[in-house]
């Protein structure tokens, strides 16, 4: 009896183990070797084009709000066109064109339009084409009289008119809208908080006067005259927000005549060379429209909700979309000073702190433009504040560059 | 990594200071505090230079320093305080204009020179005994200096001239990362009902640079890349080298590790700069190569890898890596290639 036993328990051991060892073990052979096409872009490819990596692209998935805004686009896009400027990885262009648009037109300076292209593709998408370029560079690709009934484009920068495709929806909003056709968004404003955050002023000022033994004073010049873009805790902010400028797209001044000859002419050159993928799009010189380099002014007037000492002013930006022939479609893109934001908002440092007590109001001016020089790569921003004296009667004023690349 | 962006930058404006109005003062001599503020806070960076020279200020007296790529000039001002004779700081940013200021509040005119300009381009009156250059990029030669600093050692350097650092050598280790997986890599899967799977090859293609955790590291720590800078050749830099590496626990390697260490050891006190995950992090962080195929290692089993690195032939300072990976485990066999361009 007990060498039966044996017996049995030892067979179904051995065959198990067995059978399990070989199920489990996985042979894998397939290489992942860059494609010819992945072989040619290079830093200086990406350099200033940093949408072209992957990693940076993750971000637009997780931000809801925006989707849930242009979900009402993508709803009413049925057997309509839509050119979207400045499309990057192509996620709201494809919902576009599976919302059963006629024809979906992507545009993209970025690398990462070849990639978006694979992605429609391999979704089966053809009524959607993607253009890698500027919108002048792609004119001659479109076909013939090609009007759209939407064209989407965030045209607004982080300080409102300093985004380079706002030369390219101002074309397309003069010159390839049908009549009754929508750019989107097509209103963006400006608001100012007051802000203090002592710790991050000595953190990036303070920290000059004694660099290891040395002091490098001449550093704290190119932090006070920076823009700084970075999201600011909702606990350094001591004042509600002041809605100080608004740009209508509806009624925003267009591109001179001048700037539409060169844009045409842009155009057509792009149509002749043919050889656009081989140029880096990118790296184009661009020169603000007339009406960033003209920029704008506006005044503030912030509540300040604590006794607090401001030492920077912060901006953030909204975009809103009200439509002409279908108010369900209407969205905004809405400020949340210390929470999530659309944008990223910026800062500037003001020169002198202004010491406030709660209820005090300060008041202050900004004028916001962008020169042709330096390939308009630099924002200007001339700020002016002052208490109300409560504390301190203080008036302090600084200009400061915001570069983007 | 100093300046280096900058460089290109400044050197594609065609930038050259002038003593003009403020504003155009401002333009001219605008560059980023970010990058310099970065690697100044970076303690070890900063401390090792520091202390490579301070502790060997004997190599210093009386001596002509080369610092290539000064940037705000403080390794500058680290080799004048240990006594040398002349100090030539050069830099092709702008902040070469704000260098020369400091070097003056500092009271260093005397000793030390900011030259703004390409190394290539440098016109001195003697050799230099020293070359000091923080040079390494992150996976120590993506966007280095090194070539520049080759090419000072080769023109400038006097035949027995020190340099610090005076070697490099590059570290690899296996790690695990299923969090970075999930929300990196197979989120492309779908995304809003779209098949972005392309992305996630992509991804593959792509280093990253960041912060491994210690407790990440399941393999040994393993040296596969070392060259003497007093030596080595542009050349030499393309390399091919073989490691392998041994579970020291089973888990899932989805990633390999690359770190880099450079020792001073051109005087009689050596230091190491080390950006180890293992030592707190520098701003180098660690470069993560994600591997296509996670290999499923159990403890005491070995991979080998081949890794190829050269640059990019369209942009030398982009690389082109490639991973030969070859694992032959209990649970599983991995043999296959792999692409990743570092830029």
């Amino acid at each position: 009896m007990p060498a039966k036993r044996d017996m049995r328990t030892g067979a179904p051991t051995q065959r198990g183990a067995s059978r399990s060892a070989n199920a489990c073990k996985v042979v894998l052979t397939e290489s992942l070797l860059a494609t010819d096409a992945e072989k040619h872009p290079t830093s200086k490819s990406l350099y200033g084009d940093s949408a072209a990596r992957i990693s940076s692209n993750i971000s637009m998935i997780h931000d809801h709000q925006r989707l849930r805004a242009y979900e009402v686009i993508f709803r009413n896009v049925r057997g309509k066109t839509l050119l979207h400027l400045g499309c990057g990885m192509g996620l709201y262009t494809m919902l576009a064109a599976r919302g059963m648009a006629k024809m979906v037109i992507g545009v993209d300076s970025s690398a990462i339009v070849d990639a978006a292209r694979v992605v429609a593709e391999q979704n089966g998408l053809k009524n959607i084409l993607f253009i890698r370029g500027r919108l002048c560079d792609a004119l001659h690709q479109l076909p013939a009289d090609m009007k759209f009934d939407y064209v989407l484009c965030e045209w607004m920068g982080p300080l409102l008119l300093n985004e380079r495709v706002l030369t390219d929806a101002l074309y397309a909003r003069d010159h390839l809208l049908t009549a009754s056709g929508a750019l989107c968004p097509n209103r963006a404003s400006l608001h100012v908080v007051a802000v203090s955050d002592y710790p991050f002023r000595l953190d990036t000022e303070d920290f000059w006067s004694n660099v290891y033994g040395f002091q490098m004073e001449p550093m704290k010049e190119l932090v006070r005259q920076e823009v700084e873009m970075c999201a600011i805790p909702g606990s350094n902010i001591v004042s509600a927000p002041c809605l100080a400028h608004t740009v209508h797209m509806d009624t925003l001044e267009g591109l001179t005549a001048e700037e539409t000859a060169t844009y045409e002419a842009q155009a057509s050159q792009a149509a002749a060379s043919r050889d656009n993928e081989e140029e880096n799009p990118v790296e184009h010189r661009w020169v603000p429209t007339a009406v960033a380099q003209r920029g704008y002014k506006a005044a503030f007037t912030l509540s300040i909700t604590r006794n607090a000492t401001v030492h920077y002013l912060t901006f953030y930006l909204d975009a809103a979309f009200t439509s002409k022939t279908n108010p369900g479609a209407n969205f905004v893109l809405a400020v949340r000073p210390g929470g999530e934001n659309n944008w990223t908002e910026v800062s500037v440092g003001l020169r002198e702190p202004l010491p406030v007590n709660a209820g005090e109001k300060i008041q202050g001016t900004l004028r916001i433009h962008t020169p042709a020089d330096k390939g308009g790569k630099i924002t200007v921003v001339e700020v002016t504040a002052k208490t109300a004296g409560q504390v301190a009667a203080i008036e302090t004023s600084g200009t400061y560059y915001y570069q983007s690349y | 990594m100093s300046s280096a962006q900058q460089c290109e930058e400044a050197a594609a404006e065609g930038t050259v200071v002038k003593t003009t109005a403020n504003k155009d003062y401002y333009f001219d001599s605008y560059s980023h505090y970010g990058i310099h503020m970065e690697m100044l806070k970076d303690y070890h960076r900063t401390t090792a230079y520091r202390d490579a020279i301070w502790r060997n200020a004997y190599m210093f007296k009386n001596k002509v320093v080369l610092d290539v790529g000064c940037g705000t000039g403080i390794l500058s001002m680290f080799a004048a305080r240990a006594g040398a004779r002349k100090v030539i700081g050069i830099d092709c940013s702008n902040v070469a204009v704000q260098a020369r200021r400091i070097v003056q509040d500092n009271s260093f005119s005397d000793v030390i020179t900011i030259i703004q300009g390409k190394v290539e381009e440098l016109d001195l009156d003697e050799k230099v005994d020293i070359i000091i250059s923080e040079w390494m990029g992150y996976f120590l030669l993506y966007e280095s200096m090194l070539n520049t600093v080759l090419y000072a050692r080769d023109r400038w350097g006097t035949p027995d001239v020190k340099i610090l650092p005076n070697s490099a050598n590059m570290y690899a280790c296996g790690i695990t990362d299923p969090q970075y997986i999930e929300q990196k890599f197979d989120i492309w899967k779908n995304v809003n009902g779209l098949d972005f799977s392309y992305f996630k090859r992509l991804s593959y293609i792509e280093p990253l640079i960041d912060t491994v955790d210690p407790e990440q590291i399941i393999t040994d720590i393993v040296p596969f890349f070392s060259f003497d800078i007093n030596k080595v050749t542009e050349a030499e830099l393309s390399f091919t080298r073989t490691f392998a590496l041994e579970a020291k626990q089973g888990d899932f390697v989805h990633a390999i590790s690359v770190h880099f260490d450079t020792p001073f050891h051109a005087g009689h006190d050596p230091v190491v700069l080390n950006t180890s995950p293992m030592v707190p992090p520098t701003h180098w962080r660690q470069t993560v190569l994600y591997i296509f195929h996670p290999l499923i290692m159990k403890r005491g089993e070995k991979a080998n890898f081949t890794i190829k690195c050269v640059p990019n032939p369209g942009n030398p300072r982009d690389l082109d890596i490639s991973l030969r990976i070859d694992f032959d485990g209990e649970l599983q066999a991995c043999h296959y290639d792999q692409d990743f361009r570092l830029r």
